[in-house]
């Protein structure tokens, strides 16, 4: 029998190699990526480890035909609009949803989940002949519009299920103290949710963000996004890989610098769960 | 000097227009006194060297006809999806279009006959080679002109195959021979396969050669499936034994789609490609091969059971039914494809100040140009024999479907199923399509 | 009590949002699956069904894009390899992921760091993804090459994306790595609401970090655990980005997705009346999906 401090040692060891090798799957294909971009065309088809990097391809996106620095601005506006309208108004929706007991709730929620059940192929040209119609074809706002159909539902759903998750008595106790709704929301409930409401809103982010098929149909030139951009590596001669990656990465370092910023919420909220 | 290349350009152009065409004749046929000046056409083509070129050139027809020429390029995964919203949208968004000939017919509907008009200019649409000008036809009218469009070749290792005392292959025979003595001792790839149903039948591009070499077509005279003949599954499985009995390809064959072989072949993976002809500058470009010139050689496709046809295809230009300014498409497209400048497209290397490498012609006349063949390596003389006798897949609406489903059963019989049964399931699945679709 | 207008108020700006952007479009999808709409023969849909000429009858007309649905194989196969996929999908990421979260729950500078990184494959594009794995499984210069050529040499030659079965796993593999992450990150978020006392509480009265699991940590992380499941299961059925790019459904459709084989009807070969039909018959075992969510989830409180 092992002692209790070996035991632990033993565990923790353990624990370690999991993450190690979870971080290590998880890396494997984004190295690629990234090396990727910094390889020549001619590299990209041989399997080196060790390359003279460049850094042409950054350059290569950012001219003409690519552009991508327009279709990085079109993008980031689009999903950026889309999420500040739809966390605002998922977070409270989720919330009555949680903490009430709603006439018919039950049917509003499974509608409002059921909107994501068929596949964006069949709505596509509905949304497009009604943007034809409104004379919105080719804006950011229609694209704005689109994302949010596809994003609210899944807001709602997710945040509902984090503020399912806190328990009801410090509420309780800040009602009785006097707080209106709005305070306790506020106050009480939004601090620790936060952890929850900002996965959901990094989650409807990246959904908006990489929306394609609706993109390619709505814009053509005005409101062209970074996933349309994108399309454009897949040239007749073949994917240009070493220009895709490069892209890629210049959508993952917005996506990593976003995520270490609000790595101090995650951890600011679980203390917050803790303390009470 | 932007301006001065310009200037140089139409003073060339008009050189090239015969002398004594009258007083105010502007070249191409165009009409003169610029009765559209002023309107603006708006174009989506795919993205391709060669088309950005003529973007980059439309200022000579526009300062000629005072249109203003707005293109979009939109890369080819996207482009049928954007074609059919164009066609939904029906506002005349899109002026000129271009599209694969494959989707011609599904598309038809909404693109506007030329014939009326090349009857009017005296433009005879066989300028352009059979298989070509047939790409462009629907139900007998001339919907576009075909501007980009291949014809195949059989791509070679010349350094290996002298290494090994082969020459270039005439028959699949010799194919299979050279691919197995060639594997054997190299260690690589005999020929790059492409088997893989990709969504734009590529693995039907040879397996046509092969049909209709035995004098098989893929469907007879009522529109039935005509490939589940003896003759025609005979072809089938020798087309098929390439990969399972003769396993002359490189790796991956099943998976391959088009453009993973021509990385094999670039790669100096496999020895042999038959591809379209505009793939030979990426053979030996640095960027992309480990390829030399001299490596690379090209001949006609090879002949089964002692005929030869090929399979072409194009990617042509329409006039939308729906756009507001026909008339003025109309005069963009006698520029567009003027045969001057199909011809110094693929000679010229630089535009404005940007490197194109394009040997894509599909005039006959610039095929058979001494200049334009002297700038590629005589390709244009070997496609030209190559279109001699060649043709296109289908013309019908229901050609992506149908298709798909030929394309699929041969992807899996390359997996080592059994040929015979898979092509007379699919035969069987198409009839039922083409039933439903009102055929018979 | 205020709360019983304000909580009518505050799910209202949601669902004006939700109706207005998402409803109208299925509706309309859903007219649209009762019509012939064959985009390369009109522009316009027709009706399948006319009163006036089939009268009653004759009504099974209107019905034909389903009719010709439940007779297509091909749709039949799509159903297969969606639920094998969706299963084997669902399992290994929502699995995976709640280990993950739990191994990274605690803190510290090493789990931190891992957990930064989480957030890299979900944020990369599901194309992107598809052409990456690609490469990556290319039998002349791809990854999985060289990792077999040094550990296991039999298997360096293999035609991944060549074969039926490997194929499958291929595509597993990328969406498992795609969104497991992901998932991760939300169980984390989950697990920072669950109150550390009650833990601490548990594990001084001598329970074993499996009932302190057991009976504290997943009844509070149960609502966040299903959303998990019911989102990544939607995700699963709808599956299109990595398949059209990794393997287009190949080889012969071994790998083709309903969302797949609904978007190659409509886009590819112009049907949008069968491919708005197909789409609807996705939704039955979403509602069924939905449901038990609704049991585990509503009944709770």
């Amino acid at each position: 029998m092992l002692s209790r401090p070996a035991r632990k040692q033993i565990n923790d060891f353990l624990q370690f190699f999991l993450i190690l090798s979870a971080a290590v799957f998880i890396m494997i294909p984004i190295y690629w990526i990234i090396s990727g971009a910094f390889k020549q065309q001619v590299d990209i088809f041989q399997l080196k480890l060790l390359f003279t990097p460049t850094l042409e391809n950054f350059k290569i996106i950012f001219k003409s035909p690519y552009n991508l620095l327009d279709k990085l601005y079109n993008s980031t506006v689009v999903a950026f609009s889309t999420v500040v309208v739809a966390i605002p108004l998922a977070t409270i929706a989720a919330y009555s949803f949680s903490r009430f007991r709603l006439t018919g709730e039950r049917i509003m929620f499974v509608m409002i989940l059921s909107t994501q059940f068929v596949p964006a192929v069949v709505i596509v040209l509905p949304f497009f002949i009604l943007f034809r119609d409104l004379g919105i074809l080719d804006t950011k706002l229609s694209l704005v519009l689109v994302n949010l159909s596809l994003i609210m539902p899944f807001a709602i759903w997710m945040i509902k299920g984090f503020i399912d998750g806190i328990p009801l008595d410090t509420e309780e106790a800040a009602l009785v103290d006097g707080s209106n709704r709005i305070q306790v929301i506020k106050n009480v409930v939004l601090p620790m949710a936060l952890p929850g409401v900002i996965t959901a809103a990094i989650f409807c982010f990246i959904l908006a963000w990489n929306e394609f098929l609706f993109a390619v149909i709505i814009t053509t030139n005005k409101a062209v996004t970074m996933p349309v951009g994108l399309s454009m590596f897949h040239a007749e001669e073949g994917v240009l890989w070493h220009l895709i990656s490069a892209a890629g990465i210049m959508i993952m370092l917005p996506m990593f610098v976003l995520a270490t910023l609000i790595q101090k919420h995650f951890v600011q909220g679980m203390t917050m769960g803790a303390v009470r | 000097m932007k301006i001065r290349c310009f200037l140089v350009f139409v003073a060339l152009s008009f050189l090239a227009v015969p002398a004594g065409a009258g007083d105010n004749v502007l070249p191409y046929k165009l009409k003169s006194g610029k009765p559209y000046s002023g309107t603006t056409l708006n174009i989506l083509a795919v993205v391709t060297p060669q088309f950005k070129s003529y973007d980059l050139r439309d200022e000579e027809f526009e300062s000629l006809t005072g249109i203003n020429v707005n293109w979009t390029h939109i890369p080819f995964v996207a482009l049928q999806e954007k074609i059919a919203s164009v066609g939904v949208a029906a506002d005349g968004s899109f002026d000129v279009v271009n599209y694969l000939d494959s989707w011609g017919p599904a598309n038809a509907y909404w693109l506007e006959p030329i014939d009326a008009w090349l009857k009017r200019d005296g433009i005879s649409m066989d300028r352009y080679p059979e298989a070509f000008k047939k790409s462009a036809m629907f139900k007998g009218e001339t919907l576009g002109f075909p501007l980009r469009a291949h014809p195949m070749l059989m791509f070679y290792r010349k350094d290996l195959f002298a290494k090994h005392g082969l020459a270039a292959p005439k028959t699949w025979n010799e194919v299979v021979r050279a691919g197995k003595k060639i594997k054997q001792q190299e260690g690589i790839g005999g020929l790059a396969c492409y088997f893989g149903a990709d969504g734009n039948r590529q693995n039907l591009f040879i397996w046509l050669n092969y049909i209709w070499a035995t004098g098989t077509d893929v469907f007879d005279k009522q529109m039935k499936p005509a490939w589940a003949t003896p003759a025609g599954l005979k072809a089938t499985r020798d087309y098929v034994d390439l990969h399972t009995k003769n396993n002359i390809c490189g790796k991956g064959a099943v998976s391959n789609v088009e453009q993973d072989a021509r990385i094999q072949f670039a790669q100096g993976n496999a020895a042999m490609m038959p591809v379209w002809w505009w793939a030979y500058s990426g053979f030996y470009n640095p960027n992309q091969s480990k390829l030399t010139k001299d490596q690379v050689g090209f001949a006609g496709m090879p002949s089964y059971r002692g005929k030869t046809v090929t399979y072409a295809i194009s990617m042509p230009y329409s006039i939308s039914k729906y756009s507001k300014n026909k008339e003025a498409a109309w005069e963009f497209m006698k520029w567009l494809s003027n045969p001057e400048l199909d011809r110094r497209n693929a000679i010229e290397r630089s535009v404005r100040g940007e490197k194109i490498v394009n040997n894509v012609v599909t005039h006959k006349s610039s095929m058979a140009d001494a200049e334009v063949n002297a700038a590629n390596d005589n390709i244009q003389k070997a496609a030209l024999a190559s279109l001699a006798n060649s043709d296109i897949m289908p013309q019908i609406p229901e050609w992506p479907e149908v298709g798909d489903l030929l394309s699929n059963a041969i992807q899996k019989a390359s997996t080592g199923g059994n040929v015979d049964q898979l092509m007379k399931e699919a035969a069987s699945k198409v009839e039922r399509i083409l039933r439903r679709a009102g055929y018979y | 009590m205020r709360d019983r207008h304000l909580k009518y108020l505050f799910v209202l700006p949601a669902l004006i949002v939700v109706a207005s952007t998402a409803i109208w479009p299925l509706l309309q999808s859903f007219y649209l699956s009762f019509r012939e709409w064959k985009l390369n023969r009109a522009r316009e849909s027709k009706a399948l069904w006319d009163f006036e000429y089939d009268g009653w009858e004759n009504i099974t007309y209107l019905f034909d894009n389903y009719l010709q649905a439940v007779q297509d194989d091909l749709m039949w196969n799509a159903v297969q390899v969606t639920s094998i996929f969706t299963v084997a999908s669902v399992i290994l990421s929502v699995g995976m992921a709640l280990g993950l979260a739990l191994l990274l729950a605690p803190g510290g500078k090493f789990r931190l760091t891992v957990r930064t990184m989480l957030i890299l494959p979900f944020a990369m594009s599901p194309a992107l993804i598809g052409v990456s794995w690609r490469f990556m499984f290319q039998p002349d210069f791809g990854l999985f090459k060289a990792f077999f050529d040094v550990l296991f040499p039999p298997l360096a030659d293999v035609d991944w994306l060549g074969d039926p079965i490997l194929a499958m796993i291929a595509l597993v593999g990328s969406d498992v790595w795609h969104f497991t992450p992901f998932l991760t990150l939300v169980f984390i978020g989950g697990l920072a609401t669950v109150p550390k006392d009650a833990q601490e509480a548990a594990t001084i009265d001598g329970a074993t970090s499996w009932m302190v699991f057991r009976d504290v940590t997943l009844p509070s992380i149960l609502p966040v655990l299903a959303v998990g499941i019911v989102l990544k299961s939607i995700f699963s059925l709808k599956m299109f980005d990595q398949v059209y790019m990794l393997t287009n459904g190949g080889p012969a459709y071994a790998t083709q997705t309903l969302a797949h084989y609904i978007y190659f009807n409509g886009f590819k070969y112009y049907d949008m009346g069968y491919a708005s039909a197909v789409s609807y018959m996705l939704v039955i075992p979403m509602f069924g999906l939905t449901w038990v969510y609704m049991k585990l989830v509503f009944l709770k409180r």
